[in-house]
């Protein structure tokens, strides 16, 4: 066999053509999800028609969400950006050092089929300030809380928590615009400013 | 190493727009230009390019370990003394280098002596990626399918594989990575880009952040243009400029690992050359080369004259019998210089031909080739397709 010295995949990088996005996911993959406000709404509808899931399914997946959300809901400083971001309540949490920080009210949870027969997930949800309903960390927004529907599988991959700063999270931002101002070349039209 | 002309794909300019290479004309003037193309046996890939580069890159190594420690060098460098730690630190702390590109002066066995000369070492911020891993690869294939050249045409490109290996083997699956770039600068954006899809296929998350929209978090992280924080950052913006900003001294606990790393500070710089030079003298890919204001003598009579943090031809002189040719370029004129031996580029036709060598990690991966009627190989000059014979 001959070595051979360019690449053997013909992935055709198209420029433009959204190499950058929130998920690595391919947009087909998708997995059916349920959503509800409250537990109780969930177990009224368990094993009924088509439903799949039992009132255990909604009971466990209800506690799941209470997990995620302690370790992962949005926190904030401060009270009027929590209640900007999330259109309303929020509620405040202590801190062992004292401050004062703001978490959304959990305004309901999904369960669903994970990939790969990994079983059942869920995930919390928050309101958006836009009114819609968002998984920590706006991986995925909904625009209901009740009913079927169909999420991203990353829609239920963990996520970061909350509780120290971590990549994705969405983080006040103090300041902006500090880099970028130094550079030396490029900087007429088009010209590069890499080399 | 010849140029052959094989002419133009009737359907390149098409094909071109269809991918997104919106730029393959510049300022009015021509960039991707097929017309003819670069033929190597494979025996020059390997012996006379390949090989070397890795060596000049265990090389750099050995510079950096130096480097990093002295306190002259880094002033020579230009490292503002407040960040010196972070430099250090990243090199102690064995932070993984991605890509680079060395630029050679090298012509194949009729030119020199024959060996490939490196000018310099684009180790931070190279850009040209789309052009060489992706267009140069389709066109290709494009001439193997037609028949215009034989079955069993090779090319010296086995970057894209690369670099998305390179991210599986640094990151664990599903790591978010951000790309940062000057969103209007098409080229480095195409770079960025190009990066982004290769650490998307070795399964990584991929998210562009405009460099000038970056915020810093009241935990000190920094954040995307969306409030996100960034854990790992790559940024097509030069750790010379970066360690100059406003942001430079948030950045040693911003918990942020960069590509590339601080590190490849001391490397990119033209700095090194000196440094490298004295390290391994007479090295049959090194030119010699001296801080401006030591002594040149070794250098001989024709000498180039760099400023240390120059990219694209920027602020070269050159100086040399028949061959006097100064860029127009000034904007880097303020900072130290260093001399190197002038070593012609060879020609073909009217045009000057310089040839770079793509690293992913420590390995050399591909090869670009761009020529100019200029004797200084500018941001505008032609970027030619290359072919390693059946």
């Amino acid at each position: 066999m001959t070595t051979r010295k360019r690449s053997r995949t013909a992935r055709v990088v198209l420029l433009g053509s959204a190499a950058f996005g929130l998920a690595a996911c391919q947009p087909e993959e998708r997995v059916e999800a349920e959503v509800f406000p409250t537990v109780e709404e969930c177990q009224a509808v368990a094993g009924l028609g088509d439903n799949d899931f039992t009132a255990e399914d909604c009971a466990q997946g209800f506690a799941e969400a209470e997990a995620v959300h302690r370790e992962s809901a949005p926190r904030y400083a401060d009270q009027d950006v929590c209640e900007e971001q999330h259109g309303g309540e929020c509620i405040v949490e202590q801190r062992t050092d004292g401050t004062s920080i703001f978490l959304p009210l959990l305004a309901g949870y999904m369960i669903g089929n994970m990939l790969g027969g990994r079983g059942m997930a869920a995930q919390p949800l928050y309101r958006t300030g836009a009114g819609n309903y968002s998984t920590p960390g706006g991986r995925t927004t909904l625009s209901g809380l009740r009913g079927s529907t169909q999420v991203r599988p990353a829609s239920f991959a963990a996520n970061p928590s909350t509780r120290t700063a971590a990549p994705l999270s969405r983080q006040a931002v103090q300041s902006r615009g500090g880099f970028g101002a130094s550079r030396t070349g490029g900087g007429f039209g088009s010209r590069s400013f890499g080399g | 190493m010849q140029r052959i002309d094989l002419g133009a794909r009737p359907d390149w300019k098409e094909k071109a727009e269809a991918a997104g290479f919106t730029f393959h004309h510049m300022d009015g003037a021509q960039y991707w230009d097929e017309s003819s193309a670069y033929a190597f046996t494979l025996e020059q890939i390997e012996r006379d390019l390949e090989a070397p580069a890795e060596e000049l890159h265990a090389m750099c190594r050995e510079a950096v370990a130096k480097i990093v420690l002295c306190e002259d060098l880094l002033t020579r460098l230009c490292i503002p003394r407040a960040h010196w730690d972070l430099v250090e630190r990243s090199w102690a702390n064995a932070d993984p280098e991605l890509y680079g590109r060395m630029d050679f002066a090298y012509g194949g066995p009729n030119h020199g002596d024959g060996k490939a000369k490196l000018l310099e070492y684009n180790a931070d911020t190279p850009t040209t990626l789309y052009e060489t891993s992706g267009f140069q690869w389709h066109w290709l294939e494009d001439m193997i399918a037609a028949g215009r050249l034989p079955e069993g045409t090779d090319q010296f490109n086995g970057l894209h594989e690369a670099l998305a290996a390179r991210f599986a083997e640094l990151f664990p699956q599903g790591t978010d990575i951000h790309f940062a770039a000057f969103e209007d600068a098409v080229e480095d954006y195409a770079t960025a880009e190009t990066i982004g899809w290769a650490a998307r296929e070795g399964g990584m998350g991929a998210h562009f952040t405009d460099i000038r929209k970056i915020g810093v978090t009241e935990a000190g992280q920094f954040a995307d243009s969306d409030d996100r924080v960034i854990g790992t950052l790559f940024k097509l913006y030069p750790w010379e400029d970066m360690l100059r900003d406003d942001f430079a001294d948030a950045i040693q606990e911003a918990q942020c690992q960069f590509l590339e790393p601080a590190w490849k500070a001391v490397v990119s710089n033209k700095g090194i050359l000196p440094v490298l030079w004295e390290m391994f003298p007479d090295h049959p890919n090194l030119l010699p080369a001296v801080f401006a204001d030591q002594n040149a003598d070794a250098l001989g009579p024709n000498v180039v004259e760099k400023p240390i943090f120059s990219r694209e031809g920027a602020g070269v002189r050159i100086r040399a019998e028949g061959a006097n040719e100064a860029s127009s370029d000034t904007s880097y004129d303020a900072h130290p210089r260093i001399l190197q031996q002038y070593a012609p580029l060879p020609t073909f036709g009217d045009d000057n031909t310089v040839t770079g060598v793509w690293m992913v990690g420590s390995e050399a991966h591909g090869l670009g080739l761009r020529e100019d009627r200029s004797l200084i190989t500018q941001d505008t000059s032609r970027f030619r397709p290359h072919y390693i014979e059946a």
